[in-house]
């Protein structure tokens, strides 16, 4: 088995001797198996073997990057020699200050379940088979989609003495249903994932995706009009996730994004709390240490409406001179960037039903991601998975919609939070209702 | 390298006697550069290189890769690739067809003029100081600049079990120049790019053409620009965003895997309308410099100029070597993979609307109320149903004949079929504006697009007003 820390530690002995300052390290190695569904049957099984090293070298803050798919000694060493002439030929940065130094998580977790690293292609199809008979819920439906495992090996290793090392694992089962009647389409998606074969239920999914594109059967167009406008679970989370990209403390000191001067300020009303959690046990997106192997962290990013921080690594927590709350994110392709983990929004007292039956005229958003540009905060985009709600009720399917608006104003026109949700591992997605949203049809 | 593929090949084509067998071992590196605020900060390099496997046996696919080439790891995923297939074999709905080509036995590099690996580092990073200093002097009210550039060589290997044998070489080179802009609590943005599969000579066209202070001009100009309304309008489509509505709105939908997969609107529509008489829709990736060209696709089979669509008619789709003869049509070379560690599928490649007899003043003076937008952003599309969205960066409001004020962020969306049958102008020039990045299936890929300037009736304009 490779010793990835020795390796990396070998880059970083070659950055050194070719002059860097500092150096960090990530070593990766991971097989994935997936199997690929089309029109109800299984059209391909394959099976990837991915690992590589990624090293960062600093002269006077400039820096220096470079990365190889080869796990040998001579390529670590290469890549350690490129990295610091690159930083070399990089300018001085004086706001970089220095990469972390150890620090023992005070905590352990649970990512890696045995059964799903030893899983074999046959295991997958059957459950995959299931998720599709699921689907079949009606026999004109055409099912696409896919399954997929991955297990890894990852250790960060830098010249300050850090050195951590973390395997995982993961599933995820996706469907993609379309109905044909003559010319009216009927379509759905729906997907499950978790780090556990327990986690996930591809009966489930199918199910799910087969009944719900039915019900895009038959759909109208809208006219133009402010409206009342629920997002169902996926869509609000998507808007949120919006609001996490833009609290990349990178792009703040940047000066590109629309959450600039918005720091202990009002960005949303009381009944939404938002917090960024890498610290779960069997979590999507959890891991005990960042991309730079600092501890991980429970972050509250919005308290009742108020933005409290901004998503640090050490680069730009070192600039602002404020704690690092380890939030780089790094696969070896690439310098570390800025991420957040599992996101959980605050669950409201309203029932799902309750806030369609409230709603007189609106648009249910069903799925589909509503995103805002991270520096403009502009949302503009279609809605492709959309009901009209009329009377309190969800009257038809809606098609050739599109929303707009500024993610801020949104934000600021939330009047109600679900205490249903969608929970995945270590994320909680409740839905949300937004005010005085314009409607394009 | 070709030499020890075959042989590899050839012994496990004797072990499991498939319908087909391929091998294809990819190396690509690649430079970039990063200036920011006054300062190169970051000077990157990467390589990848590994190798991938397919089989077809008893009509079931299988694919595996590896981050490797030695003959090992070629017989591991040569016998991985067969170990796939027999677990496909168990749930298949339609067999896997491969369209008997004859064998292609060539060794190409596209042609540059400057090779980027000639020009040393310090002399690059020297140059894109001195255009991002313009950036930064451009306005007082620009808050952040990032000049990137990249430049890569790909190498690609394909040798199947038809007899085809192909190396081809790729340089593309890409120069971007991104900014923001603040006044007040208004935040705007302007971008350009030019890419091509060419070298340093990129670089140069970008000064020349002073992309840089366009990128500055747009994102300063956008902060007094108004919200932009809601409705229906009649649109004036610049070449760059046509690039991007003949992609999103239609070329997906060409996409053979789509067809055959039942998530496109045009599967039942070979030899019919689908389109106004006035657009002729064009996939070529033999045009030289272009970023979305090759010569090869990712299967050994030459790419082409395809005519998709010849006044409204639906002519053909975009192949690989399976939909071709699942649909009994020509293979045309559309297969492209991301790398090693993705399996060829269906792509475009520098995808047009082929140029009219309108000029632009004849288009805008009879539109009494529309909308012209320039300077293409991104798009998506969900095919199954053709409903696609278009966001552009720059717009202005068109008003009895005459261009007025200035909208930002405008986003247009619709019904493919019913949105090209609205066509009622295509202009006479033409540019290849539009390069970038497609994503597909988790895999990325280069492309290009553009046409001429062209007009459409009732398209819905999201807005805030």
């Amino acid at each position: 088995m490779v010793d990835l820390i020795e390796l990396g530690k070998k880059a970083i002995k070659a950055a050194i001797s070719e002059g860097a300052e500092q150096v960090d390290v990530c070593v990766t190695l991971a097989r994935f198996v997936a199997v690929n569904i089309e029109k109800g049957g299984i059209k391909l099984c394959d099976t990837t073997y991915d690992h590589g090293i990624g090293v960062r070298a600093y002269f006077k803050g400039g820096m220096g990057f470079s990365s190889s798919q080869r796990l040998d000694v001579d390529s670590a060493i290469r890549a350690g020699i490129r990295a610091a002439k690159q930083a070399k030929q990089a300018q001085p940065d004086p706001d970089f200050v220095s990469l972390p130094e150890p620090k023992k998580a005070p905590f352990t977790l649970e990512l890696c379940d045995k059964e799903l690293a030893e899983i074999e292609v046959e295991r997958i199809v059957e459950l995959a088979c299931e998720m599709i008979d699921a689907a079949k819920v009606s026999k004109d439906i055409i099912v696409n989609g896919g399954a997929s495992c991955y297990y890894y090996r990852r250790a960060i290793v830098n010249s300050l003495g850090v050195e951590v090392e973390s395997e995982g694992t993961g599933i995820s089962f996706s469907t993609f249903c379309i109905v044909r009647r003559g010319d009216d389409v009927g379509s759905y998606y729906e997907w499950d994932a978790g780090r556990r074969l327990k986690d996930v239920d591809p009966v489930k999914v199918g199910k799910k995706a087969g009944e719900t594109c039915l019900k895009f059967l038959g759909a109208k167009k809208v006219e133009t009009k402010t409206m009342t406008v629920v997002f169902n679970f996926l869509p609000a989370s998507s808007l949120i996730f919006s609001v996490l990209a833009a609290a990349n403390a990178e792009s703040v000191q940047r000066k590109r994004s629309f959450l600039v001067g918005k720091l202990g300020k009002k960005i949303a009303p009381e009944i939404l709390t938002v917090y960024d959690d890498g610290t779960i046990n069997y979590g999507l997106r959890s891991s005990v240490y960042d991309g730079e192997g600092v501890p991980k962290r429970r972050i509250c990013v919005i308290d009742k409406g108020i933005l409290k921080t901004y998503l640090h690594n050490s680069y730009t927590a070192n600039k602002a001179k404020v704690e690092n709350n380890a939030c780089a994110v790094r696969g070896y392709g690439g310098p570390p960037g800025i991420g957040f983990s599992n996101v959980q929004i605050s669950l409201g007292d309203w029932s799902f039903d309750e806030m369609i039956e409230e709603t007189k005229e609106g648009i249910f958003i069903s799925a589909g991601g509503i995103v805002a540009d991270s520096v403009t905060g502009s949302v503009s985009t279609s809605i492709d998975f959309g009901f009209k709600i009329e009377n309190g009720e969800i009257a038809y399917p809606i098609k050739g919609a599109l929303i707009g608006g500024n993610i801020l104003e949104i934000l600021a026109n939330i009047d109600a939070i679900s205490k249903e949700y969608r929970e995945e591992p270590g994320n909680v997605f409740p839905a949300i209702r937004v005010k005085n949203v314009k409607i394009a049809g | 390298m070709i030499d020890l593929m075959r042989g590899v090949l050839d012994k496990y084509i004797e072990k499991y006697r498939p319908e087909f067998m391929d091998l294809r071992v990819f190396k690509r590196l690649s430079f970039s550069v990063v200036i920011q605020d006054g300062k190169a900060d970051k000077v990157l390099s990467r390589e990848l290189w590994g190798a991938c496997a397919r089989a077809l046996i008893d009509g079931a696919w299988g694919f595996s890769a590896i981050n490797s080439t030695s003959r090992e790891d070629l017989e591991r995923i040569l016998s991985e690739a067969a170990r796939m297939a027999k677990a496909s074999s168990k749930r298949i709905t339609e067999r896997g067809v491969v369209a008997k080509v004859k064998p292609v036995v060539d060794d190409v590099e596209l042609p540059v003029k400057i090779k980027p690996e000639n020009i040393a580092i310090e002399d690059k990073v020297h140059e894109f100081l001195k255009i991002e200093e313009e950036m930064r002097k451009y306005d007082a009210r620009i808050v952040n600049t990032v000049l990137s550039y990249n430049d890569s060589v790909d190498e690609e290997i394909v040798v199947n079990s038809l007899g085809t044998e192909v190396r081809q070489k790729i340089t593309r080179t890409s120069i971007s120049a991104f900014v923001v802009t603040k006044e007040g609590e208004i935040l705007q943005r302007g971008t350009e790019v030019e890419a091509g599969t060419q070298g340093y000579e990129v670089v140069k066209r970008f000064i020349k053409e002073n992309k840089h202070l366009k990128a500055c001009e747009r994102a300063v100009k956008l902060l007094s620009a108004e919200k932009p309304p809601a409705g229906k309008f009649t649109v004036i489509l610049d070449p760059s965003v046509v690039g991007l509505l003949v992609h999103e709105a239609f070329g997906h939908n060409s996409e053979a895997d789509h067809v055959l997969s039942g998530e496109s609107i045009l599967s039942d529509k070979l030899g019919k309308r689908v389109a106004s008489p006035l657009v002729t829709i064009i996939d070529d990736s033999t045009i030289e410099g272009a970023y979305g060209s090759y010569k090869y696709d990712s299967e050994g089979t030459p790419g082409r100029k395809r005519v998709i669509v010849k006044n409204g008619i639906l002519k053909d789709f975009l192949h690989s070597l399976e939909t071709a003869a699942k649909l009994n049509m020509e293979p045309n070379g559309s297969a492209r993979a991301d790398t090693h560690l993705w399996r060829p599928i269906v792509r475009m490649s520098n995808t047009y609307i082929a140029p009219g007899d309108w000029k632009f003043e004849e288009m805008i003076e009879d539109v009494k109320e529309g909308i012209y937008c320039k300077a293409s952003r991104w798009g998506y599309v969900f095919t199954e149903k053709g409903q696609f969205t278009c966001n552009v960066d720059e717009s202005y409001m068109i008003r009895n004949g005459e261009l007025r004020e200035m909208l930002r962020n405008v986003s247009f969306g619709g019904l493919t079929l019913e949105t090209l049958k609205k066509v009622d102008a295509v202009g006479r020039d033409f540019v290849l504006a539009d390069k970038g990045m497609c994503g597909k299936a988790g895999q990325g890929m280069f492309v290009g697009g553009g046409g001429p300037h062209i007009r459409i009736k009732e398209v819905v304009v999201g807005g805030r007003r």
